[in-house]
């Protein structure tokens, strides 16, 4: 450690920091533009000037290494002029539009404009003005606001792995942009409206729509992928106007997929907010009490191994331990939360869950995927890797995928092979990665979906759990078997059981009339024409989808902004998530329509209220009191989930084709659509081709 | 008399405190005899309140508030409470009387309809 | 619109290769740096592409797919080649004419008479303004920073070739001589060798006298 005072205080900090780094240790506040925590030092807007003892000049902390015994001062006469005189230098070339400004309230410079600005400018010459960029759907740019600070360009350079933006031409004409008139082609170029210190980055699709002050702000947990990015609501009345990133070190450092931050406006279109009851062939609308008596009306005819229950995707906890509850209670055990037909063996919550933890990955010297991808599957989870692959260096974290990735994954990576035979090659020790992974002290494997869906998954989990066992990925101290889920409620769905009982069926048994009643709580990922006719259909959601549109009678559901609940993300992180607003029209959190759907059918739900609710799930599922952990576990000594078949040989294929519409909020959200023209129906014209 | 207290601030008012007055609902203000404490960098009285028993600290009433905390020398009298003065009452957070928004479950799950609300689905669209 | 934002769409060629002259120069550059390193070969690659499109086409310039070629052999994200294309003035990302006239306007060259260069570039070509190219497409006029050749100010540089000690006739005679064809012999236009003094030697104009210089020995 190296003993530095900054200003009166004495801190010790570790020896290559910066002086930056020690000023904030020491809890002194440094203005900055260009610095950010997790890019790289550029040291070009020269905001974070200090003056070091014995230095013959002010210094940019953000790059000035720290030595033994070093004086730093943080507030002195000389540092307030030098920055004062950055700060003039700034303001030259940046308009003062802050009030049509959508960065004014949350800018950088703004705010620091009042610490250093000027009352008045100097410059009398004329000012520069910047030629705006197109950069897709999702990012608005207003170029002649940039300070260029360049954190977009280290920001898709490093952390998204999309090099695409850069500063090109120079002096006084130097630009940020692209190059060619083309959209961002990255999963989080969201998060450069975030890292933009001005207005020059900001949301296309917000543009105009609020003002940060004016915003009621809850913490929530995004359920567009199985991640649990942590993110926080933005909410004005009755909408939540926008969603940003939480900071989560352990789970999304302080990123956002671009799915969970543009879907927003999915929220607020094609809601249910009334139960609806087909009469005589057509929907109507009618009072929750009805839709209740026509279900209690329907259920009294049909036994209870005849009605069954599917869960989506976007469900939270409480509403799958409610309906299972509710379902046991008429004598079903047709449970099944795997709309997509997904396999797991259940026995050990270690066969179904990411057990190397997504902070883990930081720690692995070697990684094998299949049947995943994780670019669209988990954007954030695949900056992860790359970060890892970055910090590692050349050729010390080789990555080998099974199953060919639709896209580039921002990082170097040998293909072994399209199908899973390449799995057979690696046990047999014949394909070179066998050796690299054996040689690794922290290897990792991470299991996809497009495995897991297949009719041979129980093979492919036992094949990867074999190698992972055989290669030294499961000791004391390390668990390298990983399954990356999709579903943000699938985690929680297989903690709590809500899976096929004895005798029970499965999703595509009930939907091949194994059952006459069908409750469908969120499940919209199928094809509702494998449902057969006379099969009596009740949906429980929050949007007009497949589900709604096959439905028989229609209970409208709380979106996830709008209940609060707990979502088990695919590490097996148990996170609470709040509500923000409140459900639409006649709309209900789920678990209170199951509560008093209960009632009406005489077999009433031991709980009422949410806490109860959760106090006796969490006593059966002791699991899902663990909030905020995914405690790390070694992975020796336990039995190796149960082989079942032979491995086919057809190769895997993506569970996702196109990542900007996965669920009944995407598919409802126009950003989300442009997002899909722009992006992804180009691609997948051409792989038709 | 002396409702809520601990033995400690019981003994203390007793050896130190100067009963000033009372309020409304019967709290008992107090002041140290002498000038022991030092604030706003002069010697002055410290200055207490005893509640009732199961009261936060927002339970002073408007007339106490400002000589509890020093701003004025005397609290300001009963007679000079205007008609259009609240009458206390404590914060329900966390109790089934807690505040609860237009819209919640809690009263009615009604709320009305705002700009830039929702579009809602019809089967006609699908 | 600067000079060195990129040219419209309908100026960038649809595509670009490399001939078999910019191939074996490309052979020897990228073989001078470590295969871990070779981007660091971008400048010459930029250069042996600029060169090769004067060559062919007839003006010196990078289109955007001779970058993206750089880009892929260099195993480099375009946007790094753009960068580097566009930050130096040698590199032109707009179609230029045939003959680059470069003009030297700081302090030395403007003292002795860059003025009268400039303007007989602007009269013999009909070029109105800096980084405007001729209507007949065969001259391009460019204001640069200084070329280091003060000793023969004022300077004109066309294409890869210093054109020193000019001034407003002798440019416009160069010039014409560029229009007909010929490429006039870099150098003074003046009775002049490199720097020396004009009009001969100033000094040991005597041969034989042994020259002493203070401070060292004879």
């Amino acid at each position: 450690m190296v003993k530095v005072q900054v200003d009166d205080v004495i801190v010790d900090v570790p020896p290559g920091s910066s002086a930056l780094q020690a000023c904030e240790a020491a809890g002194k506040e440094i203005p900055r533009f260009c610095y950010h925590e997790r890019l790289s030092v550029a040291g070009n807007c020269r905001m974070c000037l200090v003056e070091v003892v014995r230095a013959p000049k002010p210094v940019a902390s953000c790059g000035f290494p720290v030595g033994e015994g070093m004086i730093i001062k943080t507030d002195t006469e000389v540092v307030r002029r030098a920055r004062r005189a950055v700060m003039e230098f700034l303001l030259i070339n940046h308009p003062l539009d802050c009030p049509i400004c959508d960065q004014g309230g949350e800018c950088d410079l703004q705010d620091q404009a009042f610490g250093y600005g000027s009352g008045r400018s100097r410059y009398l010459e004329e000012k520069r003005a910047v030629v705006d960029k197109d950069l897709g759907p999702l990012v608005k740019t207003v170029m002649t606001r940039c300070i260029q600070c360049t954190r977009c360009v280290r920001f898709s350079t490093e952390i998204a792995g999309t090099p695409e933006l850069g500063a090109v031409s120079r002096g006084e004409s130097l630009e940020i942009t692209n190059y060619v008139e083309k959209a961002l082609t990255s999963e989080l170029s969201g998060n450069l409206i975030d890292i933009c210190p001005v207005g020059a980055l900001t949301s296309k699709p917000y543009a105009f729509h609020a003002r940060p002050w004016e915003m009621k702000k809850t913490d929530a947990i995004d359920v567009m992928d199985a991640v649990g990015t942590n993110i926080r609501l933005q909410a004005r009345g009755a909408s939540v106007m926008r969603i940003m990133p939480r900071v989560n070190d352990a789970v999304n450092e302080e990123w956002l997929a671009d799915k969970g931050r543009f879907s927003v406006d999915g929220l607020t279109r094609r809601r249910l907010d009334t139960p609806w009851v087909r009469v005589h062939g057509k929907l109507t609308k009618v009072s929750w009490q009805d839709a209740f008596v026509a279900i209690a009306q329907r259920l009294k005819v049909v036994p209870g191994n005849r009605i069954g229950a599917i869960a989506g995707d976007l469900c939270d906890t409480e509403s799958l331990y409610a309906l299972r509850l509710l379902m046991e209670s008429l004598g079903s055990a047709n449970l099944d939360c795997r709309q997509d037909g997904a396999q797991y063996d259940v026995s050990n919550r270690a066969f179904y869950t990411f057990n190397s933890t997504i902070a883990g990955i930081e720690e692995a010297d070697a990684l094998l995927v299949v049947g995943a991808v994780p670019r669209h599957e988990a954007p954030v989870l695949n900056a992860r890797i790359r970060k890892r692959f970055l910090a590692a260096g050349r050729d010390k974290f080789p990555i080998a995928y099974v199953g060919a990735p639709p896209t580039d994954p921002t990082y170097d990576y040998d293909l072994i092979g399209e199908g899973p035979s390449a799995l057979a090659d690696l046990l047999d020790g014949r394909h070179a990665f066998a050796d690299v992974l054996a040689g690794a002290k922290k290897p990792m494997i991470i299991l996809g979906h497009g495995a897991l869906t297949r009719p041979d998954a129980q093979a492919i989990l036992a094949a990867c759990w074999a190698l992972a066992d055989k290669v030294g990925a499961l000791t004391p101290d390390w668990h390298g078997f990983n399954v990356l889920h999709t579903a943000a409620s699938r985690v929680a769905g297989l903690d709590l059981g809500f899976l096929p009982g004895a005798g029970g069926r499965t999703a595509a048994g009930m939907m091949s009339g194994g059952v006459d009643v069908l409750w469908l709580l969120g499940a919209d990922e199928m094809d509702m024409h494998r449902i057969g006719p006379e099969t009596f259909v009740i949906y429980q959601g929050h949007h007009g989808d497949a589900g709604a549109a096959r439905a028989d009678v229609i209970l409208p559901g709380a979106a996830y902004t709008e209940k609060s609940g707990t979502y088990v993300n695919t590490e097996g992180r148990v996170q609470r998530s709040f509500q923000a607003v409140f459900p639409p029209g006649d709309a209900r959190e789920d678990w209170r329509i199951l509560r008093a759907l209960s009632e009406t059918l005489g077999h009433a739900l031991p709980f009422d209220t949410l806490d109860a609710l959760r106090a006796r799930m969490e006593a059966e599922h002791p699991v899902l009191a663990r909030l905020d952990t995914a405690p790390r576990f070694g992975g020796a000594g336990l039995a190796a989930p149960a082989a079942e078949g032979a491995i086919g040989s057809e190769p895997f294929h993506p569970v996702i084709a196109d990542y900007y519409e996965t669920n009944a909020v995407s598919r409802a959200s126009p950003t989300m659509a442009e997002c899909s023209r722009v992006y992804a129906r180009p691609a997948l014209v051409q792989a038709a081709e | 008399m002396m409702a809520m207290a601990n033995l400690g601030t019981r003994f203390h008012t007793m050896l130190k405190g100067r009963l000033v007055g009372r309020d409304a609902d019967g709290r008992a203000y107090y002041e140290s005899r002498t000038a022991n404490r030092t604030g706003g960098g002069l010697k002055r009285h410290e200055r207490w309140v005893i509640y009732h028993p199961g009261e936060d600290a927002s339970a002073v009433p408007a007339e106490w508030w400002p000589w509890l905390h020093h701003m004025q020398d005397a609290p300001i009298p009963e007679s000079a409470r205007k008609g259009w003065q609240l009458s206390f009452k404590p914060n329900m957070t966390g109790t089934p009387a807690a505040y609860t928004p237009p819209g919640s479950a809690a009263r009615g799950g009604r709320r009305a309809r705002t700009t830039g609300d929702y579009e809602a689905w019809s089967p006609d669209e699908a | 619109m600067s000079s060195r934002s990129p040219a419209e769409e309908a100026l960038q060629p649809a595509e670009f290769a490399f001939d078999a002259e910019s191939e074996a120069q490309i052979e020897t550059i990228v073989a001078k740096y470590p295969p871990a390193r070779k981007a660091s070969a971008v400048i010459p690659l930029l250069y042996v592409a600029q060169n090769q499109m004067g060559r062919l086409s007839g003006s010196a310039w990078l289109p955007r797919v001779a970058m993206d070629q750089i880009a892929a052999r260099l195993e480099m994200a375009p946007i790094r080649v753009y960068e580097v294309a566009s930050f130096y003035f040698m590199f032109n990302v707009r179609p230029i004419g045939r003959y680059h006239l470069q003009a030297c306007t700081t302090t030395s060259c403007w003292l002795r008479g860059s003025d009268d260069v400039v303007a007989a570039c602007k009269t013999a070509t009909g070029i109105r303004h800096m980084g405007g190219t001729s209507d007949d497409g065969l001259f391009t006029l460019t204001e640069v920073e200084c070329l280091g050749a003060c000793a023969n100010a004022p300077i004109l540089q066309i294409d890869d070739e210093y054109y020193e000690d000019l001034d407003g006739p002798r440019t416009v005679e160069l010039i014409e001589a560029l229009r007909r064809g010929e490429r006039p012999a870099p150098g003074p236009s003046i009775d002049r060798m490199g720097s020396a003094p004009s009009g001969g030697r100033k000094v040991l104009l005597d041969d034989d006298v042994p020259v002493s210089v203070p401070g060292e020995g004879v």
